[in-house]
């Protein structure tokens, strides 16, 4: 396979993956979907946003960076959906109240981050690093429930533990990427590509263990 | 494509494999201990499980134990006083008013000794007389109709303010205790059976002591177990399943001690 081939596979990888992703969405072995519905929402919003992004970037058609912007929040949205939707059975109506007023704060300040950045500038890291460290922390809170509070006879048979897992590959990974990729587009560092490049590969692990977990069957709980 | 990277692509890149490596020795971390805490659950179950088993075990052949004593004592005991009973009422004279009179006495003697025999099988008839007694009770009462047979003597012995255990290691305990006795009338050609019940603030033991021929430990040491049956086997299983310690000295023609050692919670230990 030829370096330029293998380049350009690299750098669709965002369209890719998520498309396989969501291929094993439609053959699935629990048919019910349930809360992980904002999971397939958020593979979605990847598909269509990067395709959109690469189409824009290809016919030249002007500037994409809002549609970055709007792929910040959106995922955002979904995840703190998907995290609150797994939290609500085991919190206690005050605290479950109280993480939604949280993550609305953090959804205002991720829009005012985006909205005070501009729309035409560069790529946002401020609010992409504040939706990763958020996804991070959900990650770790419920690897910490699952520690605490083990419900499931075999945590690797759970969806949850497979999306969860992805996101936190991703959302860590990315971290610092994220952090300093308005830093490298801002003073034209040549190599920046090479960078969302590794984006575009972190990626890839995230939407196996998406396709993982739409694998797996309900789990059998603890005894 | 450039050929070579600045340094702060190089910066980028080397901390993002960081974290990505980072993050994935944490999932396998949380994937291992989750597997491990399943495990230690289940096994946690299965001792449960385990333990109710040998607690109903335990229950049945208590009372299987209790029918053959009450038999044995029916027909050996209670049987041979009534006859004797029955013979002296059907031997009276009338024409002798003297040999009457003592033949009476005799009789009632011999009737009032079977009531109050009666009147002991009958507390063993309760299958929960272990629990209801509790263990020294219940072990004194059972060195009691031993003493009766006429072919040991039985000692009881306490040392320490006495403790009520857990009803369900006392049922296991008495349980050993009978088996341990059961062994020594079947085998140890024994005359005397002591039994030591020694409570102290951390821990209750119990030895069993008979004068009997005593038997060679080297198999046991060595793990032979087979070599001994299903008797010591069970008894091993049941002192672990209440968390306590077993052992066996013997010494050859001089007599043979099983101790069981159970260390006592806080609780137990303060209430007597």
């Amino acid at each position: 396979m030829s370096k330029t081939l293998l380049h350009t596979i690299a750098i669709h990888l965002d369209i890719i993956a998520p498309l396989v992703a969501l291929f094993f969405v439609l053959f699935r072995k629990e048919k019910r979907l349930g809360g992980h519905i904002f999971i397939v929402i958020f593979l979605l919003i990847q598909l269509v946003l990067n395709s959109w992004i690469k189409v824009i970037f290809h016919c030249n058609c002007g500037p994409n960076i809002y549609l970055y912007k709007a792929n910040c929040f959106l995922s955002f949205i979904s995840l703190s959906l998907y995290f609150l939707n797994r939290w609500k059975p085991h919190a206690p109506p005050r605290n479950y109240r109280k993480a939604v007023i949280a993550i609305g704060f953090l959804s205002l300040t991720v829009l005012a981050l985006i909205y005070y950045d501009g729309f035409e500038v560069a790529f946002n890291s401020y609010s992409y690093s504040l939706v990763a460290l958020s996804i991070c922390t959900g990650c770790i809170l419920y690897y910490y429930a699952k520690i605490k509070r083990p419900d499931i006879a075999n945590i690797i048979t759970s969806r949850s533990f497979w999306f969860v897992s992805g996101l936190f590959i991703y959302y860590a990974g990315c971290f610092f990427i994220f952090l300093s990729f308005k830093f490298l587009t801002l003073a034209k560092n040549p190599n920046a590509s090479i960078v969302w490049t590794i984006h575009n590969i972190i990626f890839v692990p995230m939407c196996i263990a998406f396709s993982i977990g739409f694998r797996c069957r309900k789990p059998s709980h603890t005894i | 494509m450039p050929q070579t990277l600045s340094h702060d692509i190089i910066a980028i890149i080397l901390s993002t494999s960081f974290t990505v490596l980072i993050i994935s020795f944490i999932i396998i971390f949380i994937v291992i201990y989750q597997k491990r805490h399943q495990g230690f659950i289940k096994e946690k179950a299965d001792l449960q499980t385990g333990f109710q088993q040998i607690l109903l075990e335990s229950q049945l052949e208590i009372q299987e134990q209790t029918l053959q004593t009450i038999s044995q004592e029916i027909h050996d005991n209670i049987g041979q006083v009534l006859s004797l009973a029955k013979l002296n009422l059907g031997t009276m004279d009338i024409n002798q008013p003297h040999q009457l009179q003592q033949k009476m006495d005799d009789s009632k003697g011999l009737i009032g000794k079977a009531i109050q025999d009666l009147r002991d099988i009958s507390k063993s008839l309760n299958t929960d007389y272990v629990s209801e007694m509790g263990l020294m009770q219940a072990i004194s009462y059972e060195l009691e109709m031993i003493r009766k047979s006429g072919a040991f003597t039985t000692t009881l012995k306490t040392e320490g303010l006495p403790v009520k255990l857990e009803a369900q290691k006392e049922l296991i305990i008495f349980r050993m205790v009978q088996e341990v006795i059961n062994n020594i009338i079947k085998h140890a050609k024994a005359s005397t059976i002591l039994v030591l019940l020694t409570y102290r603030p951390d821990t209750f033991s119990i030895a069993v002591n008979d004068n009997g021929t005593g038997f060679d430990l080297t198999p046991l040491n060595a793990g032979e177990n087979s070599k001994f049956g299903l008797g010591i086997r069970n008894l091993h299983k049941r002192a672990q399943l209440i968390g306590a310690h077993f052992s066996i000295a013997s010494t050859l023609g001089i007599g043979t001690t099983v101790t069981l050692q159970l260390p006592l919670s806080t609780n137990q230990a303060s209430g007597s």
